[in-house]
């Protein structure tokens, strides 16, 4: 099979931040009850992570464990072990209640980096993006303009954003826009 | 201030500010609404000061704030009097802003007339600038303080107990008639001049402060509403959140303005857990005398003043309007505001609130507090639609979905339509070729040969759990649970109130899984009234739903050579034999794993390869060259509609319009006797549901062949309670088939099942009346054998 085909292309842009699209990534969504044990295990075992707290995000080597709501996680890991990933879950949840589904297509998956990374975030989301406020780890999901999206920080100052895939345009040319020079607002220092 | 000029203090100030951190300061930016729960709007002006730049013109600034301070200043009050908008008739401060700030004279002589000190002040600065001072007309019978006794000393003429009976000139002032302020109106006196400066007091801007519920208290002293510290803007947990500062706190001179200011920040900072230090800077200030309402000047000015004695300025409104509206019985000051439009200006009343309500409680014969003022709303003053709108517009002025393969598309001529927010196309004209031509050759092909229909918009939900079968049973009018896995079933989804909202294929996966596919526009729709009966109702069923419409693109492959197209890219097995008609299995095609569902909408043989979103283009790229043989081209959505509408396929949104019921579609069949419940099955009940006159599904057939035009009625004898003609049903989808050659329509009638062969009328628009017969709806292919292949 041919290599899968993202939205963007690999598309990057460099202005107040640097928008890029990352390449094809692994991710599931996994529902279950984020309490129990079992989900626990599993998901020490597919992505090597515990389970991430309301609105955080961890991450591994390769790999991402993000809180979606109180029963739903998103996983990430390399886009060609998905299908194994999954297996791993479902060999561990055996006779729970739980549901693990590859959404890794279905997502469109971008890189906010630079200065102006908060900034260029901050002009579409209703989220307060001062350094105080959203540190290293927190994981939102928000608004941005007109589209739902997700992020999170890394340590690195990065931020990693998910998005619907048929909105991948609309969401680049947004950042874009929102990171064009010019735009500067100045209001992060 | 702290004995050096005010603007000596500003420009240190800012200075300072700008050098802290934890300070945003905007200097070019308007607090134009305040709102619930601390949510403020700025309104900044980023770039109107330098055009060319790269930075946008404005910006709004979405805030959350513990606190908001307003230190919105006060504004000065016109004084009513006859020609008070002769041009050269100003606001004292305004002349006295434009000769100090801007180094612009108005006149060469310039009367000052006022009921308080300040206005003293400008005719000080002007005399000091070498300007002349005719007289000063102080409304006051005991004159002013401190600021008066200033301005005798530089032998300026002040006259007090006096007022302005009329002003004289046209285009320009040429001079004022005075009078006594108590008296009706004689000139004692006119006074040649260029420019009048009068001042009527001043009014706090409360308008942030009552925004958001912030009420205001009368200040018998000084004339004005001020806010009202008992009664502030609260939060959720009744604490207040906006403090009023300095003027726009009705603080008086420049020491009590600070004081105020100051006390006002450190309330601030304590409300947000800070411990505030410092004194207030130490203002100056000289000893002034009392202000004295004046309303009308002079006080008993007869008709002919009153008619030429302005309040607000923009919209024409006078004196003489106001008591108007008070004798016709305007009382409340909203509907005195409408009437004489006093106050709905793009300036909202700031000039001409108080004096106009002031004259309204005079007419009324109440005080002023009664009376009240009218409602303050943001913004404060007009912003622009532009930074409402921020980024979008041009290409990021909504978004729009676009499919895997919708490059493809773009690339190949495609006429798209939206649907939802997707762009799906619409057909693909050739060369020189119309929208119709296209539509009709895209059907000749499908039903011919081979077509491919980018179906990747559907709606496709996963349902998944040990309840899985119990929940897809009370989603569905029809029984799903007993469905097999690798088989497909068409179903129909109801709202509560038995309204048919959404139908589909579904696809059992394995025991506890359902694929369930929606129609593009109700993919979101439907996940959300899974979730929500499902958090809210059924919250104890072991049931999860993921939506994974976007996961898969699908491409749908239609017409009499699909399985040999198919059967060109895969070695899996999918005669006849190995998948059945409304069976799916996982195959592999052009090296790209699949599911495929044997499926149809178009009546032919046809089949759906489902596959992840990633390969959806290669898929396609791979039957267009596969299929190349068999003439295969793309199919739009109105190709879809029409061949849909020959097979007698109901349409979401077309035959349904959120009044229908599956019955009414002669459905029956598609609801399960069995079921205790489903959603919708209650209301389905009911007499009006259930009621035999309900309009019903049938097949229309133009007598000429002719198109019927769509949504038309069908008329009955008779006319109804307001004269229209009675009716007997309506069109709910009308096309030209180009299999048939001829117009065909479905509608819903009255008894029409019962009345197959009868004529009906329907008007046209042009006057004239089409015939149609009503006949099944199946127009093509009733016996659904071109499904097999």
């Amino acid at each position: 099979m041919a290599e899968p085909v993202t939205a963007l292309g690999g598309a990057r842009f460099e202005g107040l931040a640097t928008i890029e699209e990352a390449g094809p990534t692994g991710m599931i969504t996994l529902r279950g009850d984020l309490s129990s044990k079992e989900v626990k295990d599993a998901v020490k075992k597919a992505v090597g992570l515990g389970i991430p707290a309301q609105r955080q995000a961890l991450e591994g080597q390769g790999t991402a464990a993000l809180w979606m709501s109180p029963d739903e996680l998103l996983l990430m890991c390399p886009y060609d072990e998905v299908a194994g990933t999954i297996a791993t879950l479902e060999e561990a949840l055996e006779g729970q209640h739980f549901l693990a589904v590859n959404v890794s297509d279905a997502r469109t998956f971008l890189r906010i980096s630079g200065a102006g990374a908060r900034e260029t975030l901050a002009k579409l989301c209703p989220v307060d993006l001062s350094r105080d406020a959203f540190t290293p780890g927190m994981f939102r999901r928000t608004r941005m303009a007109q589209i739902p999206a997700a992020f999170w920080l890394d340590e690195s100052g990065t931020f990693h954003l998910i998005c619907f895939r048929s909105v991948a345009d609309y969401a680049f040319n947004l950042l874009k826009t929102n990171a064009l020079p010019g735009g500067e607002v100045g209001v992060y220092g | 201030m702290d004995g050096a000029p005010v603007a000596d203090w500003i420009t240190a100030t800012i200075a300072k500010l700008q050098d802290m951190p934890n300070v945003t300061l905007r200097t070019r930016c308007m607090g134009a609404g305040v709102y619930d729960h601390g949510y403020a709007l700025g309104y900044e002006r980023v770039a109107d000061h330098t055009p060319g730049s790269d930075a946008p013109r404005h910006r709004l600034w979405r805030i959350r704030a513990g606190q908001i301070v307003t230190a919105t200043g006060a504004i000065e009050r016109p004084l009513s009097f006859a020609g008070n908008d002769v041009p050269g008739v100003m606001l004292a401060s305004a002349i006295r802003d434009y000769a100090v700030d801007y180094g612009v004279s108005i006149g060469d002589r310039t009367v000052v007339v006022t009921n308080n000190d300040d206005a003293y002040r400008t005719a000080i600065t002007l005399k000091k600038l070498g300007l002349e001072i005719p007289a000063i007309l102080d409304a006051r019978q005991t004159g002013g303080g401190a600021l008066a006794e200033e301005a005798r000393k530089l032998g300026i003429r002040v006259e007090t107990g006096k007022g302005i009976a009329s002003v004289k000139g046209g285009k320009r002032v040429t001079g004022v008639a005075i009078c006594a302020q108590a008296g009706e109106g004689a000139a004692l006196e006119e006074i040649a001049c260029d420019a009048v400066a009068m001042s009527g007091g001043w009014s706090p801007v409360v308008h942030l402060w009552s925004h958001c519920g912030g009420k205001l208290i009368w200040d018998e002293a000084q004339a004005h509403f001020r806010p009202d510290p008992e009664q502030p803007p609260r939060g959720a947990q009744g604490e207040a959140f906006v403090i009023a500062a300095g003027a726009a706190n009705g603080a008086g001179d420049l020491a009590g303005v600070l004081t105020d200011a100051h006390t006002a920040g450190q309330a601030a900072a304590k409300a947000t857990g800070h411990a505030p230090k410092g004194a207030a800077p130490k203002g100056s200030a000289s000893p002034e005398a009392a202000l004295e309402p004046v309303w009308l000047m002079p006080q008993g000015a007869g008709y002919k003043l009153r008619m030429k004695a302005w309040l607000d300025y923009q919209n024409d409104v006078k004196v003489s309007d106001v008591q108007l509206a008070a004798r016709e019985g305007y009382a409340s000051v909203e509907h005195a505001k409408r009437y004489t439009t006093l106050g709905m200006a793009t300036d909202q009343g700031k000039l001409s609130n108080i004096n106009g309500l002031a004259i309204l409680s005079d007419a009324l014969g109440q005080p002023i507090p009664q009376t009240g003022t009218t409602t303050f709303r943001p913004p404060y003053t007009p912003i622009s639609l532009s930074s409402i709108a921020g980024e979008a517009k041009g290409a990021i002025f909504q978004p729009i979905r676009k499919t895997p393969m919708h490059g493809w598309h773009a690339a190949h001529g495609a006429d798209f339509e939206p649907v939802g927010q997707w762009r799906r196309p619409y057909c693909y004209p050739k060369g020189e070729e119309g929208r119709h031509e296209a539509v009709r050759r895209e059907i000749r092909q499908t039903r011919e040969s081979l077509a491919l229909l980018d179906a990747s918009t559907l709606g496709k939900i996963i349902v998944k759990g040990p309840d899985a079968g119990r929940f897809m049973d009370m989603l569905y009018t029809n029984m799903m649970s007993t469905l097999k896995p690798g088989r497909c079933r068409y179903g129909l989804m109801c709202s509560e109130n038995g309204f048919l909202m959404d139908d589909g294929v579904v696809a059992r996966l394995d025991d506890e899984t359902f694929l369930c596919h929606t129609t593009t526009g109700g993919a979101e729709s439907v996940h959300g009234h899974m979730e929500d009966w499902l958090q809210c109702e059924w919250w104890d069923w072991k049931v999860y739903t993921a939506n994974v419409t976007e996961q898969y693109a699908q491409v749908g492959v239609a017409g009499p050579n699909s399985r040999k197209v198919i059967e060109k890219l895969t070695e899996d097995d999918i005669s006849a034999e190995a998948l059945t008609f409304m069976g799916w299995k996982e195959i592999t095609v052009a090296g790209i794993p699949a599911r495929v569902y044997r499926i149809s909408f178009a009546g032919e043989l046809s089949f759906e390869l489902a596959v992840p979103a990633g390969h959806g283009r290669a898929l396609w790229d791979a039957l267009m060259e596969a299929g190349e043989e068999f003439g295969v081209m793309p199919y739009g959505t109105e190709a879809m509609h029409v061949m849909r509408a020959e097979k007698g396929f109901i349409m979401i949104g077309d035959e349904t319009d959120g009044t229908v019921i599956p019955q009414d579609l002669n459905m029956d069949w598609a609801i399960s006797k069995k079921k205790e419940d489903y959603l919708g099955k209650r209301a389905q009940e009911r007499s009006h549901m259930a009621d035999p006159n309900r309009w019903k599904l049938v097949g229309l057939e133009t007598l000429d062949g002719e198109v019927l035009p769509d949504g038309a009625y069908a008329t009955a004898p008779g006319h109804n309670a307001n004269g229209q003609r009675n009716t007997q049903g309506r069109v709910t989808s009308t096309y030209f088939s180009p299999t048939l050659g001829r117009g065909i329509a479905m509608g819903l009638v009255l008894h029409g099942p019962d009345r197959m062969g009868e004529v009906l009328e329907f008007p046209t628009l042009d006057g004239g009346i089409m015939k149609a017969k009503i006949v099944d709806q199946v127009f093509y292919d009733k016996d659904g054998e071109k499904q097999n292949g």
